[in-house]
C-alpha cells in the first residue's frame, strides 16, 4: 500500500491542512473540504486518510489542549511535513503535464 | 457521558455507537471533533444537527472498525506479562481468515451451527423425555414397584396391596398410591373432560410435590368421611378460576363438589411424563371417578405404587425385603407367585421411556454423525488455511516462537470458528426447542413436555463444542510440527502429498457417514409406510366417538339405554352405513385382559393365560366388516345368560383347540370357578391394541352380557370419515348433553397416532440424513473449489498440452466422484451394522433391505454430482495463458 503518489482524497486533506495553517484538526479539516468542494466528508474516512498520511510521513500531529466546546477533550492538530509538501507539488505537476495542451473544456488548445 | 455544547445534548445512543466503533487511543480526539461540530450545527438547527450526527456516526462505522481491527501481527513471542493481550492479537489475526477464505469459512461455520444445533435440540428432547427427574424432593430415592410377569412387568396393584406394603416402614419412609383417570369437570354450564390423578394422602407430603398456592392433600383428607378436598394444576387455576384466591372455591368432579385446597406448582405435572394432570383428589373419594368402590375390590389392580426408601435401604435391599411380602399376598389371593420388581421412581411411572428410549438413543447417535460431518468441514477449512501458511509459520519459528506458541496460534483459528458457531447453535436450540418438542406432539398423543435449557443441556452443548474443537484442532496440531527450511523457501505453494491424502480421506469419511444415516432413514421410511398401509383386519373408513356416561352419573340400565340410543343416532346420521359400539377404541394401546381357563388345555409353565378381550354390541362385526369364519356372532335379543357366549379369533382357536372344532367348547373367562363361557363363533385375527402387534389370542363378549358404562361408538361411513367426524360428534353429544364426549376421530387418525413414535423417528431420521448429506456436499463443494483454484497452474498446463475442456471437467468430476463412491461403499457396509441396531424398530422391512440401500445411494450420488458440478465447470473455464503465468 506504500506508493509515492497521492490519492485524490489524500490531496484534498493535505491541501486543507495547508489552508488551515496550524488550526488543522479533525473538525476543521472536514469542514474546510466540505465547504470548498461541496463533497460530504465522513469523519471516519478522514481519520483513515490522516492515519495513512501520517504513516507515510507526509503529516505529523501533536496533541493540543482540551476545550470546553469539545466537552473537555483534547484535539489532535496536524501539519504538513516537507515530504508531504513535495508529494503535493509532484501531484500538481503530474496533473499539469497531463492537462498541457488541453483547454478546460477538454478540447485541444488553439 | 452527556456531552453538552450550548446546553444542547447530543443523542447518547449515537455517541455510544461511535465510542464502540473507535479504537481506544482515537476516541478522545474523534469524539471531540464530532461533538464540537455538533455543537455548532445544533446552535442553528438542532434537528438537522441530529440527523448530521447520526449520518456521520453510521457512515463512519466501517472505516472506524477497520482501523480498530487493523492487524499488526506480532511476530515476536508473546510476552509473559500480558497473556490476554497476546490472545486478543492472535484472535484478530485469525479473524482475517474470514476475509481470506470467505467461502470455506462460511461453510465451516454454518456446518458447525447445524451440527451443534441438531445435537443440542435432540439432547434437549431426550433430556425432557428420558432423563429429567420429577420436580419433587430428592427424586433419586424414589422407587416404583412392579410384579415380574412372563411377558412384561405389571405395575398396577390393588388397594389392599398398598395397605400391606405401607406397613413395612423399615423399607419405606413413605409410600404413595395413585392412578390416572379422566373425569367430567363442570364449570358453570360447560362440562369438559380432563385428566387427573387419584392419590393417597401420603402423595403430596411424602414426595414433596411443589405447591404454588395453599396446601397439598394430607392423610386427613384421605380418610373416609372427611370433607372432599382437591388440588388443581396451575394451568387449570389460571384458565378456569382466573388465578385468584382459592378460599371458598370449589371443583365439580363428575357432579361431586370438592373444596380446592391448593394449586400445584407449574413445574409438577403429575406422575406420568408427557401428561398433564389437571386435578388431584384423595383415594377415599375416588368412587365418583371410578364408578365403584375400587378400594374394596381385592382383585382389581389399578394403582401405581411409588415409595421413598429409608436412607439406609438400597433398591436390592428393598427387593429382598419385599419379595416374601408379595409372595404371601399372592398366595393368599390364590394367584401364582411372581417376583417383585423395584425400579427407580425418579421419573414417576417413566411411561415414555419404554417407547422412546431406543429410538431417541439411535437418533442421538445419528446426530453425533452429523456433528462429525460438520467438524470435518471445519477441519477442511483448517487444512486449506494452513496450506497457505507454511511460510508464515516458518518465519515465526525462525523468530523464536516455540511449539506451544504456534499451537496456540493454530488453535485460535479453530476457536474463532467454533465459538460463534456454538453461540449461534445454542441460540437456535433455545428458540427452536419448543418447536422441536411440538414435533412429538404433532405426531401423536399430546406429549406435554417442557424443555428447559437446564444445566445438563448446557453441559452437553459445551462438551459437544469442546469435542468439535479438539477434533478440528488435531488437524492444526499436525502443522505445528517443526516448520522446515524448505517451507521458508517455497512458501508452501505446492500441495504436499500427505495433506492431499488427508483431505481425500475426510471427504470419504463424510460421505460414508451420510450414507449410513441415509440408509437408516430409508429403512425407517419403508417401515413407517408399512405401518400406515397394512391391512388391519377391519374396515378403516370408520369414525369413533368416545363417551363416558358414568361421568354423568348415568349407570346401570340407564347407561345401557344411553349407549343403544347413541348407536342408533349414529347409524341414522347421513352418510353412515352402519354403527356399533365397543368398550375401548381400537389401536389405543390399552384394553382389557382377563385370565382364561380352558378345560382340557394345560398351559406351559411360563405361558401367559391373561388375554385381551373386547366387549361389543351385536352390530360390531358387521360395522367393522370382520367376516365370520365359523359359527355365529351375538344376537340382538341375547340377554345375560350362562354360559356367556364368546366369539374367539383364529389364533385363540388354533392355540387352545388345535385339533377339532372350538365351537361349543367351554371356556372359563371371568370366574375362577367352573367354566362360565362357551365359544359360539370364530373370526379372523385383527390388530387390537397396536398396529405393530403379533397375532395373539383374543375374544369378544357381547355388550348385553356385560354392559359397559363408557365406550366408543363406531360408525362406518360411505366416504372419507374425516368429513363426518364433527357431525357425528354433535349427533352423539345431543343424545345427552350431560355426557362428556372425550374424543372423536377417524380410525385413520387413530392409526397414525398409534404409530406416532415410528413417524417421529422417521421424520427425525430423514432430517438428519438430509442434513448430513447437505453438509458433506457443501464440504465437497468448498474443498473442490479451493482445490481447483490451487491447481490452476496444473490444469492450465494440461490445457496447453492439448486437453480439451470436457477432459478437464471429467478429470475434476471423476476425482470427486471416486471419493464419493468410496464413501458410499464404506457407508453401505456401516449401514449393515446400523441396520442390526435398528432391527427392533423396523416393521416388515429386513435390516439389509436392498431397496433402501439403492434409494439412499441414488440420493447421495445425485446431491454429490450437483455439488461437484460447479467447481468442475470452473475448472473447465480456466484460461491456460493466465494459469501458466501464475
Amino acid at each position: 500500500m506504500t506508493t509515492n503518489t497521492l490519492g485524490e482524497f489524500e490531496q484534498l486533506v493535505l491541501l486543507a491542512i495547508v489552508h488551515l495553517q496550524g488550526d488543522a484538526y479533525g473538525m476543521t479539516i472536514r469542514r474546510a473540504i466540505e465547504e470548498r468542494t461541496g463533497r460530504t466528508v465522513v469523519i471516519g474516512a478522514l481519520y483513515t486518510a490522516l492515519g495513512r498520511l501520517e504513516r507515510k510521513g507526509y503529516v505529523a500531529s501533536r496533541l493540543a489542549d482540551p476545550t470546553p466546546q469539545r466537552g473537555g477533550r483534547a484535539k489532535r492538530i496536524f501539519r504538513v511535513e516537507r515530504s508531504g509538501a513535495a508529494a503535493l507539488q509532484r501531484s500538481r505537476d503530474t496533473l499539469a503535464r497531463m492537462w498541457a495542451g488541453l483547454s478546460p473544456d477538454l478540447r485541444p488548445e488553439r | 457521558m452527556c456531552p453538552r455544547s450550548d446546553g444542547l445534548r447530543a443523542p447518547a445512543l449515537a455517541v455510544r455507537i461511535l465510542v464502540l466503533s473507535l479504537a481506544r487511543d482515537e476516541r478522545e480526539c474523534v469524539i471531540g471533533d464530532v461533538l464540537e461540530e455538533y455543537g455548532l450545527r445544533a446552535a442553528a438547527d438542532p434537528r438537522v444537527a441530529r440527523r448530521w450526527l447520526w449520518h456521520q456516526v453510521l457512515t463512519s462505522l466501517v472505516p472506524n472498525l477497520r482501523r480498530r481491527l487493523a492487524c499488526h501481527p506480532s511476530l515476536l513471542p508473546a510476552n509473559r506479562g500480558a497473556p490476554l493481550r497476546g490472545l486478543l492479537v492472535d484472535a484478530r489475526f485469525s479473524a482475517r481468515l474470514f476475509r481470506q477464505q470467505p467461502l470455506l469459512a462460511a461453510v465451516a461455520i454454518i456446518s458447525l451451527v447445524v451440527g451443534l444445533g441438531v445435537n443440542v435440540v435432540l439432547f434437549t428432547i431426550a433430556n425432557a423425555v428420558l432423563y429429567r427427574p420429577l420436580p419433587v424432593r430428592d427424586p433419586q430415592s424414589l422407587v416404583l414397584l412392579g410384579m415380574q410377569r412372563p411377558t412384561n412387568v405389571a405395575q398396577n396393584f390393588p388397594y389392599w396391596a398398598y395397605e400391606t406394603f405401607a406397613t413395612h416402614t423399615e423399607v419405606f419412609d413413605t409410600l404413595t398410591a395413585f392412578a390416572s383417570r379422566s373425569a367430567a369437570l363442570r364449570f358453570g354450564a360447560e362440562t369438559v373432560s380432563s385428566d387427573g390423578e387419584l392419590v393417597s394422602g401420603t402423595y403430596f407430603g411424602g414426595m414433596g410435590v411443589p405447591i404454588a398456592i395453599g396446601r397439598g392433600l394430607t392423610p386427613e383428607d384421605d380418610r373416609a368421611g372427611s370433607p372432599p378436598a382437591a388440588v388443581v394444576s396451575g394451568s387449570l387455576w389460571r384458565e378456569r378460576y382466573g388465578g385468584s384466591s382459592i378460599s371458598g372455591r370449589v371443583l365439580i368432579v363428575n357432579g361431586a363438589a370438592f373444596a380446592v385446597a391448593g394449586v400445584a406448582d407449574d413445574s409438577f405435572r403429575g406422575m406420568f411424563p408427557g401428561a398433564q394432570a389437571d386435578f388431584w383428589i384423595p383415594l377415599a373419594h375416588s368412587r365418583v371417578v371410578t364408578g365403584g368402590d375400587l378400594l374394596l375390590r381385592r382383585t382389581t389392580s389399578w394403582l401405581f405404587l411409588v415409595g421413598r426408601l429409608q436412607p439406609d435401604v438400597t433398591m436390592t435391599g428393598a427387593r429382598d425385603a419385599l419379595d416374601p411380602v408379595l409372595a404371601a399376598m399372592l398366595k393368599s389371593a390364590g394367584a401364582d407367585p411372581q417376583p417383585i420388581v423395584v425400579s427407580s421412581g425418579m421419573r414417576g411411572t417413566d411411561s415414555l421411556r419404554p417407547r422412546l428410549e431406543r429410538p431417541l438413543q439411535l437418533l442421538m447417535l445419528a446426530a453425533g454423525f452429523v456433528l462429525l460431518v460438520a467438524c470435518v468441514n471445519a477441519a477442511n477449512l483448517q487444512l486449506a488455511r494452513n496450506a497457505a501458511r507454511g511460510r508464515e509459520l516458518a518465519v515465526r519459528a525462525a523468530l523464536g516462537a516455540g511449539r506451544a506458541r504456534l499451537l496456540r496460534l493454530l488453535l485460535m483459528d479453530v476457536v474463532i470458528v467454533v465459538l460463534p458457531a456454538s453461540a449461534f447453535a445454542l441460540a437456535v436450540a433455545w428458540t427452536g426447542r419448543q418447536a422441536a418438542l411440538n414435533l412429538i406432539t404433532r405426531f401423536g398423543e399430546p406429549v406435554k413436555l417442557t424443555a428447559p435449557i437446564d444445566l445438563r443441556v448446557l453441559l452437553f452443548s459445551v462438551s459437544a463444542a469442546a469435542a468439535a474443537t479438539v477434533f478440528v484442532g488435531l488437524f492444526s496440531a499436525r502443522q505445528a510440527g517443526r516448520p522446515s527450511a524448505e517451507a521458508l523457501a517455497d512458501g508452501g505453494r505446492t500441495e504436499t502429498g500427505s495433506r492431499k491424502r488427508l483431505q481425500h480421506t475426510l471427504v470419504v469419511v463424510q460421505f460414508a457417514l451420510s450414507m449410513t444415516i441415509l440408509v437408516a432413514a430409508s429403512l425407517l421410511v419403508r417401515s413407517v409406510s408399512n405401518l400406515r398401509t397394512i391391512d388391519l383386519g377391519f374396515a378403516t373408513n370408520v369414525v369413533m366417538i368416545q363417551v363416558a356416561p358414568g361421568d354423568a352419573q348415568i349407570e346401570g340400565q340407564a347407561a345401557v339405554r344411553y349407549v343403544e340410543q347413541a348407536v342408533a343416532r349414529a347409524a341414522a346420521a347421513p352418510g353412515v352405513e352402519a354403527a356399533a359400539a365397543a368398550h375401548v377404541m381400537p389401536l389405543d394401546f390399552g384394553g382389557s385382559r382377563t385370565t382364561v381357563r380352558i378345560p382340557g388345555y394345560k398351559p406351559s409353565p411360563d405361558e401367559d393365560m391373561e388375554i385381551n378381550y373386547l366387549r361389543v354390541t351385536p352390530g360390531y362385526f358387521e360395522t367393522m366388516r370382520i367376516p365370520l369364519l365359523r359359527g355365529r356372532t351375538f344376537a340382538t335379543s341375547e340377554g345375560r345368560g350362562v354360559p356367556i357366549p364368546i366369539v374367539i379369533n383364529q389364533t385363540m382357536a388354533r392355540r387352545y383347540w388345535p385339533e377339532g372344532d372350538a365351537i361349543g367348547r367351554p371356556v372359563g373367562v371371568f370366574s375362577s370357578g367352573p367354566a362360565d363361557g362357551e365359544v359360539v363363533g370364530i373370526v379372523p385375527d385383527v390388530h387390537y391394541r397396536m398396529v405393530r402387534e403379533e397375532p395373539r389370542p383374543s375374544f369378544y363378549v357381547s355388550f348385553a352380557q356385560s354392559p359397559f358404562f363408557q365406550g366408543v361408538i363406531h360408525a362406518r361411513t360411505a366416504g372419507d370419515p374425516a368429513a363426518f367426524v364433527e357431525t357425528l360428534r354433535r349427533a352423539v353429544a345431543q343424545v345427552n348433553p350431560q355426557v362428556p364426549v372425550s374424543r372423536a376421530m377417524s380410525l385413520h387418525e387413530q392409526r397414525l397416532r398409534n404409530v406416532a413414535d415410528d413417524r417421529m423417528a422417521e421424520a427425525i431420521g430423514v432430517t438428519l440424513g438430509i442434513s448430513a448429506l447437505l453438509l458433506a456436499a457443501a464440504g465437497l463443494y468448498g474443498t473442490m473449489t479451493f482445490g481447483v483454484r490451487r491447481r490452476t497452474r496444473e490444469l492450465g498446463v494440461r490445457l496447453a498440452l492439448g486437453a480439451n475442456v470436457a477432459d478437464l471437467r471429467r478429470l475434476v468430476l471423476g476425482e470427486a466422484l471416486a471419493l464419493v463412491v468410496a464413501g458410499a461403499v464404506f457407508g453401505a457396509l456401516g449401514s449393515r451394522f446400523v441396520g442390526r441396531l435398528l432391527a427392533s424398530q423396523l416393521y416388515g422391512v429386513p435390516p439389509d433391505d436392498p431397496i433402501s440401500l439403492a434409494v439412499a445411494l441414488a440420493i447421495l450420488i445425485t446431491i454429490a454430482l450437483l455439488a461437484a458440478w460447479l467447481p468442475a465447470r470452473a475448472a473447465a473455464g480456466i484460461d491456460p495463458v493466465v494459469a501458466l503465468r501464475q
